[in-house]
């Protein structure tokens, strides 16, 4: 499987699976395209967290997003963890997996956070060896994140766009292009969100984030606990037409309102993609 | 703009640096002091911008602080989700001091947060200074095994009806498997009692000490705690051990009637997933139910958030 069969399948519009959903989900099927699940909240457990995962499974595509491969860092490969990730990916069937471009702890300790990493040769050549670790391991192409950052490395030899180029290049890797991020990190590190995306490898991009963030005197904070803001929109806009469509999720993590509100939020979408309704409904029609 | 990091920082002291900082108690502008954090990178060298690159509207702090702070936060709002008896216990605030403190030595080394309170009832114990610590211990105790029978790996409960039949002798040398969510907790507190409270929206006291035996166990996805009399507690604990049945009930006072009710509320909340036979190294074989009396009504509670 290459990336360009992940960046072709695209899927619609999708928003994140969250438990306080579980049971709206289940009692009404709601129309929509897919559903991304966080791998971690359905790993190393056996309890109801699976059983619904199953049931939502088997009626809509569904996708994997991690947040503690730690493809950065320093300490080897949890190839226990990776195994727990390929098994929960048959079971569910998930079409892509993917996790973020950062690493997520060292020495053991996991600080359940995405630390940035600096742009360096040294860095690169790193993540090169281990993404292709990990592919060997998935027998398909992993997708990462551009995450959002709060300080750039002095250390850092490139642009964030120049490191992807590279990472993509040297390992047929996707990428996931969060758009929210790349604004959140225009604003704190002072560089031009359009450009960004101009520079973007879109061959191997396979999906969109989008989300809402808050907004402190010093830096904005990537918090997925509220609608995207206009500026997030105009550069979805922006980056649908310059990867031609790919497939579009909406996250909402913190103060999570009603499914429908979520799902209104990510349906604005379909303005930017040209869509009237979404493909699930025009399925049913 | 410093355009390079001193040369010998490497992408590994690098992590183990900003790691150490963004762990470290105190804010990043204390934190880089710290002689883990200064073993790496040496203090001056951030200051002066080659580490971390000056931002356009913040301070090279500021900006880590973002790390710091959020570190800590998502861990205590991790377990506040887990502990809302604790929780209420202690008061926002001091929970909070507390898992700071529980942070520093017990960091999270896993990829996800289910088992993070593992060490908490062992580390509430030792906080000297802590009122009602033995009380706090118990319902961490309580609190923790909820979280292990929600994440407990799957199982299909013994189904009684479907087993056939065999001899009375046969059952007296069976082994009753439990399935793996299911914990038998000997309380020295009735924290089950006070937690109930908790979760009801009442604002219950420290209660006085006492005896509270709970079964906490899972099904049909969803965590349960059965306050358990004593003397099931006695047999239910030696079957959980692996103890044959007639062993187990080889408790002095036991009531036939009392016995047959047991069995019947334990099938009906699914707490065994087999019955082995006692021929060594055998394969297990099903045996027939000893009881099939209707569960009594008992007090579930929803583990929060499930």
């Amino acid at each position: 499987m290459r990336v360009s069969d992940l960046a072709q399948r695209d899927l619609g519009i999708g928003i994140g699976l969250r438990s306080v959903h579980f049971p709206h989900i289940l009692q009404h099927w709601p129309a929509l395209d897919w559903f991304e699940i966080l791998s971690e909240n359905f790993m190393h457990t056996g309890g109801r967290p699976l059983q619904v995962l199953d049931a939502i499974a088997a009626r809509y595509p569904i996708v994997m997003h991690g947040v503690s491969m730690n493809i950065g860092s320093v300490d080897p490969l949890d190839f226990d963890y990776l195994r727990e990730l390929k098994k929960l990916r048959d079971r569910c069937g998930a079409r892509f997996v993917s996790d973020h471009l950062c690493w997520t702890g060292v020495d053991g300790v996991n600080l359940h956070d995405l630390m940035p990493l600096p742009y360096t040769e040294e860095a690169l050549k790193h993540i090169v060896r281990r993404v292709r670790q990990v592919q060997d391991c998935l027998e398909m192409p992993l997708v990462l994140e551009n995450p959002s950052t709060y300080v750039n490395f002095a250390a850092s030899q490139m642009r964030e766009t120049e490191f992807l180029r590279a990472l993509c290049a040297q390992t047929g890797c996707g990428l996931l292009m969060d758009v929210n991020n790349v604004f959140v990190c225009a604003t704190n590190h002072g560089f031009d969100a359009a450009q960004y995306l101009r520079e973007v490898p879109w061959d191997s991009v396979v999906q969109f984030h989008l989300a809402g963030h808050s907004v402190y005197a010093t830096h904005r904070l990537d918090t997925h606990d509220a609608p995207a803001c206009r500026e997030v929109w105009q550069l979805f806009a922006l980056a649908h037409q310059l990867s031609g469509g790919r497939s579009t999720l909406f996250e909402w993590d913190g103060n999570i309102p009603s499914f429908a509100a979520v799902r209104r939020e990510a349906w604005k979408a379909k303005k930017a993609r040209g869509e009237l309704r979404p493909k699930a409904e025009v399925a049913r029609a | 703009m410093p355009d390079a990091l001193p040369p010998n920082v490497t992408l590994r002291r690098l992590q183990r640096w900003m790691s150490a900082v963004v762990q470290h108690p105190r804010a990043a502008a204390h934190a880089i002091d710290a002689s883990f954090a200064r073993a790496q990178i040496a203090p001056a060298a951030v200051r002066r911008g080659q580490v971390i690159a000056p931002a356009h509207n913040a301070t090279i702090f500021q900006r880590i602080d973002v790390y710091g702070g959020a570190y800590l936060a998502r861990l205590i709002e991790a377990l506040e989700g887990d502990h809302r008896g604790l929780g209420f216990a202690l008061g926002h605030a001091d929970f909070g001091k507390l898992i700071a403190r529980y942070v520093q030595r017990y960091p999270s080394r896993h990829p996800n947060l289910n088992r993070f309170g593992k060490e908490l009832p062992a580390f509430i114990a030792r906080q000297s200074s802590l009122p009602h610590r033995l009380f706090l211990r118990e319902l961490a105790r309580l609190e923790v095994t909820m979280s292990l029978a929600f994440d407990a790996p799957e199982f299909v409960p013994l189904d009684a009806s479907t087993l056939p039949q065999q001899s009375p002798t046969d059952w007296v040398h069976a082994v009753l498997r439990p399935n793996p969510s299911l914990h038998l907790l000997r309380l020295r507190y009735p924290a089950n009692r006070y937690l109930q409270a908790v979760l009801d929206d009442a604002s219950p006291r420290v209660p006085r000490a006492g005896l509270e035996c709970v079964a906490v166990y899972r099904q049909a996805g969803r965590v349960w705690r059965m306050t358990v009399p004593a003397p099931m507690a006695k047999v239910l604990d030696r079957l959980i051990a692996g103890v044959a049945i007639g062993r187990a009930l080889a408790v002095r006072g036991q009531q036939p009637k009392d016995v047959a009710r047991w069995f019947g509320e334990w099938s009906g909340s699914g707490f065994f997933v087999a019955v082995e036979s006692p021929a060594k190294g055998a394969a297990p074989r099903p045996l027939t139910s000893c009881a099939s009396a209707p569960p009594r009504s008992r007090r579930r509670s929803r583990r929060p958030g499930s």
